[in-house]
């Protein structure tokens, strides 16, 4: 009994461990790692390209991208929005942030996802929905934006 | 003299305590700007830079959320699409949203003022050379009474 406590706490371990690190180490600068600081808007553009044809949408171009460098250390940042289409003609904003690794040195996926869609948090009221309901949806969030990240990363062109 | 694990493991907790000590006292105000203060001005200003750009970017983020609203808002019009109550975006709830981000926009900029002035605050400071020192209320700190005089207070 305790050999197959042991073995299951083991195998739960490794699901959070691989899960952790294929998404904070490996994913997010996945095919931008030749990419220097300053090629922010190829490393941008990447990942909205990737990010669409991930989540089935139609990359169209950007409407602003901003790229904020720190004087006092190594921090870059860039984000914009992506104007993307869905399959059946709706217009769609997508909020693409990258961060640069200081400690890496290259740029970083950090935060990706398309603003005010169906399941966003901006539609919450106090009544609607209810604790059970938000729940359900965080989870689908983390769980649906993980599956991206591997569609992703399994249709990737560049190594 | 023996070396046995107890001993180890006695000398290992007190080299941590030891360092523990030192990272604590390296970093009091009054110790850190005098013995370093060329790493501690340039921590205050990379701090107040990095939070000034992260502002801007929360406050374009939550921008770009009221646009989107609008967006769906305007293709629901359009499309004369009107989805029942049980679904999370309803005309109603887009509405509300669209204007809960207007009303964070206004907050949001607050907060990008705020980060500027965290920032000119911390390049004042390393141009005037500060330090804690230790006095216990000089001239450069006021004292709350003063303050409550000064707020017209009793």
């Amino acid at each position: 009994m305790k050999k197959i406590i042991l073995a299951l706490l083991t195998v739960l371990a490794l699901a959070i461990g691989s899960f952790a690190f294929f998404n904070a180490w490996v994913y997010p600068p996945m095919g931008l790692t030749d990419l220097g600081k300053d090629q922010y808007r190829t490393a941008w553009e990447r990942a909205a390209k990737g990010f669409c044809e991930s989540s089935g949408l139609t990359f169209q171009g950007d409407t602003f991208i901003k790229y904020r460098p720190v004087e006092t250390g190594d921090e870059a940042y860039c984000w914009g929005t992506a104007l993307c289409r869905t399959a059946d003609g709706r217009e769609r904003l997508a909020w693409i942030y990258l961060e640069w690794s200081a400690k890496r040195k290259l740029w970083t996926r950090s935060y990706t996802l398309v603003l005010a869609d169906d399941d966003d948090e901006a539609y919450y009221t106090p009544a609607f929905p209810k604790q059970l309901g938000r729940a359900a949806t965080a989870l689908s969030k983390i769980m649906g934006e993980n599956a991206r990240h591997v569609r992703e990363y399994m249709g990737r062109t560049t190594p | 003299m023996r070396i046995d694990a107890t001993r180890v493991v006695k000398l290992g907790l007190f080299l941590c305590l030891a360092l523990t000590f030192y990272k604590g006292f390296m970093k009091l105000p009054e110790v850190y700007p005098v013995l370093d203060p060329e790493r501690f001005y340039r921590g205050l200003i990379n701090d107040g830079e990095n939070s000034l750009v992260m502002k801007e970017r929360h406050f374009d983020f939550n921008y770009q959320t009221g646009l989107a609203v609008a967006m769906r808002l305007r293709e629901m019009r359009e499309r004369g699409e009107t989805p029942p109550d049980t679904a999370l975006v309803t005309r109603e709830r887009a509405e509300l949203a669209l204007g809960k981000c207007l009303a964070k926009d206004a907050r949001n900029a607050d907060y990008v003022l705020l980060a500027q002035e965290k920032l000119d605050r911390a390049r004042r400071l390393k141009a005037e050379g500060w330090s804690l020192g230790w006095s216990l209320g000089g001239a450069d700190f006021p004292r709350f009474d003063d303050l409550g005089a000064e707020a017209g207070r009793p």
